[in-house]
């Protein structure tokens, strides 16, 4: 155990120690800091001139902390990000959720049962896709698609010619939207597809995660749910043999799966 | 992790100043300042350690600086011997009316090695350990850059002073003023 009375101090020793200190350290000096700042004080030189490297650097830190970035600044950085994130899909998204999802998922949906968070619709096994799908939208920036195409008719082609996956089928609004690309992984053991869609007028992209029904549970209905997932808006519904859930950071509308 | 936004508001004015310091200039500095956010944006995700953020940000930044800066070919990399404790006399009250921008311009002044280093000391966002691993050199250097940078930036913010009193019209100080004084040989 680390013996907490302070040992001997040289000068040299306790310069080295005060001229790292911050403004911060010195406002509350943790032990060694303030046997340091003691040996200095001890002579009268070494305190002098420490105290007067002290006042100029102070000096210089008051000053630099006066430049101010220039006005938005802020706003252009935020822009840009958003911007980002809209041209630049996640494209790692997958790889991680495919070895992550397993551990992630089971620990985020024991979490939301024992918390009691109420279940959309589609039932416990929507909510915990949804919640693993935002998990990884959340930290994966920049999946790589395995096809990148502007419609969903050609996506479906490309599943349905590849190894089987199963199709993509969310709804006929979502014939409508352009699509920027898609993925497919394991889920639960089971082969599931996301696709990305671009809202109309592009003002947001749709994340559309789809498994096959028998991955969610019994108990999904068809009925379309709308609930927040962190701070993603989604949505989750059945369609044919397969469970479907959106992640959008823009509220979703039904009107595009109508 | 915080957000974009919180993230933006604590520590875009730090990265502002480093970059102003490093380059000089404001359009380069917002640059290198969206650009350090931007790549946060894009590999924050893979840093575990969210201790570690500000180190990275700041790492970052001097990358870039130095990236943009590659084809320059002129890259001092002194590694200093410990200065000597003697400082030169200053009158300490004369460091109080220094402003923002002369302490800035007199730091975009010196050379690379104490540029970088004295800027990060002064910003007070890093400790010394911390400098040593944004600016990716020994804390030994790190300690050896500010214990030197410090006499080297009295007296140039001294002659920029001097300079100033001298000639009241003088708004900005010439940079062969500022570079008068060459850095000393290791």
């Amino acid at each position: 155990m680390k013996n907490d009375a302070p040992s001997p101090m040289n000068l040299a020793e306790a310069r080295m120690i005060a001229a790292a200190a911050t403004r911060a350290d010195l406002a509350a000096p943790g032990p060694e800091l303030a046997v340091a700042l003691d040996a200095l004080r001890s002579d009268p030189a070494e305190w002098t001139a420490w105290s007067r490297e002290h006042q100029f650097d102070q000096c210089i830190a008051s000053a630099l902390g006066e430049v101010c970035p220039p006005p938005g600044l802020r706003q252009q950085i935020l822009a840009a990000h958003g911007a980002q994130r809209r041209t630049h899909p996640r494209r790692r998204f997958l790889l991680a959720w495919a070895a992550g999802l397993t551990v992630t998922g089971g620990v985020g949906i024991a979490a939301r049962w024992l918390m009691g968070r109420p279940s959309p619709i589609v039932g416990d096994g929507g909510t915990s896709l949804a919640a693993a799908a935002a998990h990884f939208l959340d930290r994966e920036w920049d999946h790589a698609f395995e096809l990148t195409s502007g419609t969903l008719g050609e996506i479906r082609r490309f599943l349905e010619t590849s190894e089987a996956a199963g199709s993509m089928d969310p709804g006929k609004g979502f014939e409508q939207l352009a699509t920027i690309g898609c993925r497919r992984f394991f889920w639960r053991g089971e082969k599931a597809i996301l696709v990305c869609f671009r809202t109309r007028g592009d003002k947001a992209i749709v994340h559309v995660v789809s498994v096959p029904r028998t991955a969610v549970g019994a108990d999904a209905t068809e009925a379309r749910s709308l609930f927040r997932e962190g701070r993603w808006h989604a949505a989750s519904w059945i369609r044919g043999a397969r469970a479907y859930v959106a992640l959008s950071d823009q509220p979703l509308d039904v009107k595009d799966w109508g | 992790m915080p957000d974009m936004e919180q993230l933006v508001d604590r520590y875009q004015a730090p990265l502002y100043r480093f970059a102003l310091g490093l380059t000089g200039s404001v359009h380069h500095a917002a640059d290198l300042t969206q650009q350090t956010f931007l790549l946060w944006a894009t590999k924050g995700h893979q840093l575990r350690d969210a201790t570690k953020m500000r180190s990275w940000l700041f790492t970052t930044l001097h990358r870039e600086f130095l990236r943009m800066r590659r084809h320059d070919t002129r890259h001092p990399h002194t590694d200093l011997e410990n200065a000597e404790p003697d400082l030169p006399t200053v009158e300490p009250e004369a460091w109080s009316r220094l402003d923002g921008q002369t302490v800035m311009q007199v730091l975009h002044s010196m050379e690379e090695p104490f540029r970088a280093t004295l800027l990060l000391f002064y910003l007070e966002e890093l400790r010394y350990n911390e400098i040593a691993e944004a600016l990716e050199v020994p804390i030994g250097t790190i300690m050896s850059r500010i214990s030197r940078g410090r006499i080297l930036l009295r007296e140039r913010l001294q002659d920029a002073m001097s300079a100033r009193a001298s000639d009241p019209q003088v708004l900005a100080f010439p940079k062969d003023q500022l570079r008068k004084r060459q850095a000393p040989n290791p």
